[in-house]
């Protein structure tokens, strides 16, 4: 055997021997596997839905489009995701030769991509009940998203390789980045004004035609997609054989270049490490001498003031592109689905789940110094959690008041829901802060999202059943929805409440 | 054994080397000394061929890049960096399997020596960061390297295994190899050099031979460095 195929199956033996000693991890993995069969023994024979087929192509395309985005765009700052420290430390020191070492880290990110794309499966009961899809055409679909995870960091590599941290390089690459996005929807425009007329149907097609397959990555995977959906074989060949040239191209680019990757690779990964443990500040940002002090908060307050500099450092924004998407998907749904708002309203609920999850309160949670400060642990819980706070009523506010608009709400409803929308996100963060009370797990990775996005979801119904009693009983939504929001409000103080103690000792 | 020519290495046009030469022989124990951010580190990684630097850098008359340096180095880092789900025994097979080498013997030795022999089923991430360094030692001795590079050996590790380590400076010297030993914690090294070479903003110094003078290692590296206490 392999040294590198040794290190491959160790690493996964000992992960699920682990799996096996922490109840708390295999509960959440069999819960996730569970939900999994569920959905396509379930729905996998049922009726599908009659929208067009190529509306499911576009969402896919436009999904691709934006992992593409994020993830390669990652190479402007990082380059070596695909290794860690110890990578670095062990393997790179080895006489192993580099192509090899590299070929390795891709396979196994490979390997990662697919396993994030399981997730993926999880819209398939939604996208039927829209679309003619079979389950082998959700899993190309899935299996399309790990490609394009795959491809687009091998993007972003190259990138971090060929621009050296070198201002004027990244200049010219994101120049180039920029380039390539804007004839693309000169490209899409031109496809949708050639009829002459402008149509959701008429977008669709025109965003789904062959010209725009030449997109880098999410176009030629989409191609290999169509081929597979439609029976198209001279488009999957003509995709899958750019997907495979194009891996082996930047493969031989890196691993056989004069300059080498190591260094690449080793300030990725020290940059990765020293954020992981939270000693780094990122580097590219100019702190002005005035601003470099915490100049306010007292005790268990200067946490607050501490998350609001650190948020300020690292340009966290109040409306994130991610929420900007999220905007733009939500007015998506809104246009298919015909101003369902019951419907709406879920999908912003389930999407609140993102802010909550990816706050800073969690990370400082895992910070001993929080521990360490001389206050009662309740107090010190109640300063870091209001970090969260602008951004989720922003959301909520930008959210619901699109909703609004799509289903045409009164002013005094579109507050109840707002208030709504934003008490589930309260339940959301109580039951993130049960979850890491009870299970010990305070760091954010998926066993940690399954033990508190499920039982998140459950602590959320007494509220939804009682909004519906209301509506059934002939109050109008304003208050059914205030109803609602004050029920969410106090399972979430409830939650908190069990939670207090979560800062007495670090364990 | 190792031999480095004027090397440079700069980060966006910051030098944290500058026309760095030196040399490691067989049988000695150099030191590399220097305050924090004198680019001590930073030299090492070129030495180990993690870094891209202007210069020359040879190790056993081969550039340090290539695979046949690599066969003979041995790294030890500053801050352990071990496979959180790979055991002990599993860290050692693997070094075992990468380098083609096998001695039963030594790795029993060393696992005795740095009281992991009955931790061999534990996963890294389980092991204290004392504990981790320990590991981390025993996988860069393994392959029985001919030039052994510790990067802050001492750091988290506990008394006994510090004097273990000394000890075993001296065994590798008398195995007729080469020891860099880059540090700031002069003490650890006092009584267990040939040639110290002292580094400061990126540039070598000073170069001591540790029969010169009869003065102190601390008491040289102050004169040299010109840095007094505050």
């Amino acid at each position: 055997m392999t040294p590198l195929l040794f290190l491959t199956l160790c690493k996964l033996k000992n992960k699920l021997l682990e799996l096996l000693r922490k109840p708390g991890r295999l509960i959440a993995a069999l819960a996730f596997l569970v939900i999994l069969v569920m959905n396509f023994s379930l729905y996998a024979d049922g009726l599908s839905g009659q929208r067009p087929l190529a509306e499911f192509r576009a969402i896919i395309f436009a999904f691709y489009i934006l992992c593409f985005a994020t993830e390669s765009k990652k190479g402007f700052h990082s380059g070596g995701t695909m290794f860690s420290m110890a990578d670095v430390n062990m393997l790179f020191m080895s006489p192993l030769r580099p192509s090899r070492i590299l070929f390795h880290g891709m396979l196994s990110r490979l390997g990662s991509s697919l396993f994030m794309a399981l997730a993926f499966v999880y819209q398939f009961t939604l996208l039927r009940s829209l679309y003619p899809i079979t389950a082998g055409d959700m899993l190309a679909a899935v299996g399309g998203y790990a490609a394009v995870v795959f491809l687009s960091q091998l993007t972003g590599m190259l990138i971090y390789f060929y621009t050296c941290g070198q201002p004027e390089k990244i200049r010219a690459a994101r120049v180039i980045f920029c380039l390539t996005g804007v004839l693309f929807l000169a490209v899409f425009l031109t496809a949708l004004l050639k009829n002459g007329y402008i149509t959701f149907s008429a977008a669709v097609l025109a965003f789904t035609s062959s010209p725009m397959k030449l997109f880098p990555v999410a176009g030629w995977v989409l191609s290999v997609l169509d081929g597979i959906m439609l029976g198209k074989t001279s488009e999957l060949l003509a995709g899958g054989i750019i997907c495979v040239a194009f891996s082996f191209a930047v493969f031989l680019l890196i691993a056989f270049s004069d300059k080498g990757y190591y260094e690449d690779v080793l300030l990725s990964a020290e940059g990765g490490a020293d954020s992981k443990a939270g000693e780094g500040t990122p580097s590219d940002v100019k702190i002005k001498s005035r601003s470099a002090s915490l100049k306010r908060g007292s005790g268990a307050s200067v946490l607050f003031y501490k998350h609001m500099l650190e948020n300020k450092r690292t340009r966290a924004s109040l409306f994130s592109p991610s929420s900007l998407v999220y905007l733009v998907l939500l007015g998506v749904y809104g246009f298919v689905f015909g101003g369902d708002f019951t419907l709406l309203f879920f999908f912003s609920c389930m999407v609140s789940f993102i802010p909550v999850l990816s706050g800073r309160w969690l990370k400082e949670l895992t910070m001993p110094h929080v521990y360490l400060i001389p206050e009662p642990p309740f107090k010190k819980l109640l300063y870091i959690l209001p970090e969260l706070l602008p951004k989720l009523v922003t959301e909520s506010v930008l959210q619901c008041a699109l909703i609004g608009y799509i289903c045409d709400l009164t002013p005094p409803t579109v507050i109840s829901v707002t208030a709504s929308r934003l008490s589930v996100s309260f339940v959301l963060v109580g039951s993130a802060l049960l979850a890491a009370r009870l299970f010990r797990e305070k760091e954010k990775n998926s066993v940690f999202l399954s033990l508190s996005v499920l039982p998140g979801i459950l602590f959320t119904l007494p509220s939804a059943a009682l909004c519906i009693s209301a509506l059934n009983f002939g109050f109008g939504i304003t208050v059914a929805f205030a109803l609602m929001s004050a029920v969410n409000l106090l399972v979430a103080l409830v939650l908190v409440f069990l939670s207090r103690n979560i800062l007495k000792i670090s364990e | 054994m190792l031999k480095t020519e004027n090397v440079t290495k700069c980060f966006r046009g910051v030098k944290a080397n500058n026309s760095i030469s030196l040399e490691a022989k067989r049988g000695e124990v150099s030191l590399l000394l220097g305050l924090n951010g004198a680019g001590k580190s930073t030299f090492i990684k070129c030495i180990c061929g993690l870094l891209k630097f202007d210069g020359k850098i040879l190790v056993g008359g081969k550039d340090c890049r290539s695979l046949e340096a690599k066969r003979v180095i041995g790294y030890i880092p500053e801050t352990p960096a071990l496979y959180d789900y790979l055991t002990v025994d599993e860290h050692l097979d693997f070094i075992e399997r990468a380098y083609k080498c096998k001695n039963p013997a030594l790795r029993q030795q060393l696992l005795d020596r740095f009281e992991l022999a009955d931790k061999k089923q534990k996963l890294a991430k389980e092991l204290s960061k004392g504990m981790q360094q320990k590991l981390s030692i025993c996988c860069a001795l393994l392959h029985e390297p001919e030039l052994i590079i510790f990067d802050e050996p001492m750091v988290g590790l506990d008394p006994l295994a510090i004097k273990t380590l000394k000890s075993i400076f001296e065994e590798l010297k008398n195995e007729d190899k080469a020891v860099l030993i880059s540090t700031h914690i002069l003490d650890s090294v006092e009584n267990c050099w040939d040639k110290a070479y002292i580094l400061s903003l990126g540039e070598l110094k000073a170069e001591m031979a540790s029969d010169e003078d009869g003065k102190s290692l601390e008491e040289m590296f102050f004169a040299v460095t010109g840095v007094e206490d505050k």
